[in-house]
């Protein structure tokens, strides 16, 4: 099961949207536009009646809030009054993700279908050593089990991710999407990259961005990988190379077929040749 | 038509060139913005896609501070011909030593023309 973005021109690159119960990384820079995208993946749960948890660092209701109307969704204000969207700031030096208080203010707004958001994780997980592993592994679980999650990732403006308090949640992740900003003002100046989707098809290259009054981030692209989509009729080139596929194989180069990415026919061509 | 579907539409004829091996569209960060690459066996494309990732932000400041409208680098069999199409983006070309790309300047410098206008915003 699917769960929208909110994200103009996302979903389609992601197979559908995120699946469901998972938790999503958002990894980006300061200025990429983190922040709108856990506010559109929030707002498009509560059009759609869903409950949504905000944790952040560094806003409080107001400043979020404030965020949500600079870019004209002034429905965030309802959507806090009826108590659908719970906000609470914490401060970093007073919690960490196996804190109760965190965990029971996210428990408390979710009902297993809620949006969950984290902006962002990389206070909680600044000292991290890679022995702290499991510890993110259980958050990760318990959060799956909440609703939802997107939480953010600070990328150094060094560029050097090897540090664990990145590699870690990148690597217990289901879904890493990063975000870019190299600051030139031109059309690829901000640019989204999908590195992983567990269990799910996703489009691969680069796709530009914006961030538009009203709409929030809008991602472009999905026509070009349309375009690229390749119709592989697998019984016509079975049939032409003379070879026997068993029925197992059969069934997995079906459905490579059915997703059609780009390659998908040389990728045959060259499993079918091993069998000869 | 979004703008990559554009920029593919406008690189697709150099690729299909029988001497060209691969076109690539660089950002000034060495993220490639679009790949083509042809099916070769016999040419190891991928060492020089590194190369190139790396060496793009150099090659882009020798382009605009001395004002040069190409660089160019060779490689055994191969040549890597760079053209800046802006500030952030070069197009890279890498092709057979022997095929002559003065016939392809023309054609080639008119795409990063056209590229410019569309990433200029």
């Amino acid at each position: 099961m699917r769960v929208e973005t909110g994200v103009f021109g996302l979903d389609s690159l992601l197979g559908g949207g995120l699946r469901k119960n998972t938790v999503t990384v958002i990894l980006g820079s300061t200025g990429t536009g983190k922040t709108i995208f856990t506010l559109q993946f929030l707002m498009k749960g509560l059009e759609k009646g869903e409950n949504g948890v905000y944790v952040s660092f560094d806003m409080d209701e107001k400043g979020v809030l404030d965020t949500a109307l600079s870019l004209g969704w002034e429905e965030v204000k309802d959507y806090i009054e009826e108590e659908r969207l719970k906000v609470r700031r914490f401060f970093a030096e007073n919690v960490s993700y196996l804190n109760n208080e965190l965990m029971s203010f996210i428990m408390s707004g979710s009902d297993g279908n809620s949006r969950i958001v984290i902006d962002s994780f990389t206070p909680l997980v600044s000292s991290l050593s890679y022995e702290m592993r499991n510890d993110v592994n259980w958050f990760f679980y318990k959060l799956r089990s909440l609703g939802t999650t997107v939480i953010t990732l600070e990328e150094p403006l060094s560029g050097n991710l090897d540090e664990p308090s990145v590699t870690i949640p990148l690597f217990l992740g289901d879904t890493v999407l990063q975000l870019k900003n190299i600051g030139y003002g031109e059309a690829f100046n901000r640019t989204l990259r999908i590195i992983k989707h567990r269990g799910s098809w996703h489009a691969e290259g680069v796709f530009p961005y914006r961030i538009l009054d009203g709409v929030g981030i809008v991602v472009e692209g999905v026509d070009y990988i349309e375009v690229r989509r390749e119709k592989v009729d697998i019984d016509s080139i079975i049939r032409k190379m003379g070879v026997k596929v068993p029925e197992d194989l059969y069934k997995k180069l079906k459905k490579m077929c059915d997703a059609g990415m780009a390659g998908t026919e040389e990728a045959i061509k060259t499993i079918l040749r091993s069998l000869k | 038509m979004s703008l990559l579907l554009r920029i593919s539409e406008l690189l697709e004829p150099f690729s299909s060139d029988p001497g060209i091996y691969m076109v690539v569209l660089h950002r000034i960060d060495g993220v490639p913005i679009y790949v083509k690459a042809k099916r070769d066996k016999k040419v190891k494309l991928t060492t020089l896609l590194y190369w190139l990732e790396g060496q793009i932000k150099e090659v882009l400041y020798y382009i605009f501070t001395r004002n040069l409208s190409e660089a160019s680098f060779k490689f055994q069999d191969m040549v890597v011909r760079m053209y800046p199409v802006s500030k952030t983006l070069v197009l890279s070309i890498i092709a057979k030593d022997e095929t002559p790309l003065y016939k392809l300047d023309l054609d080639l410098e008119s795409a990063c023309r056209e590229i410019s206008s569309l990433v200029i915003v």
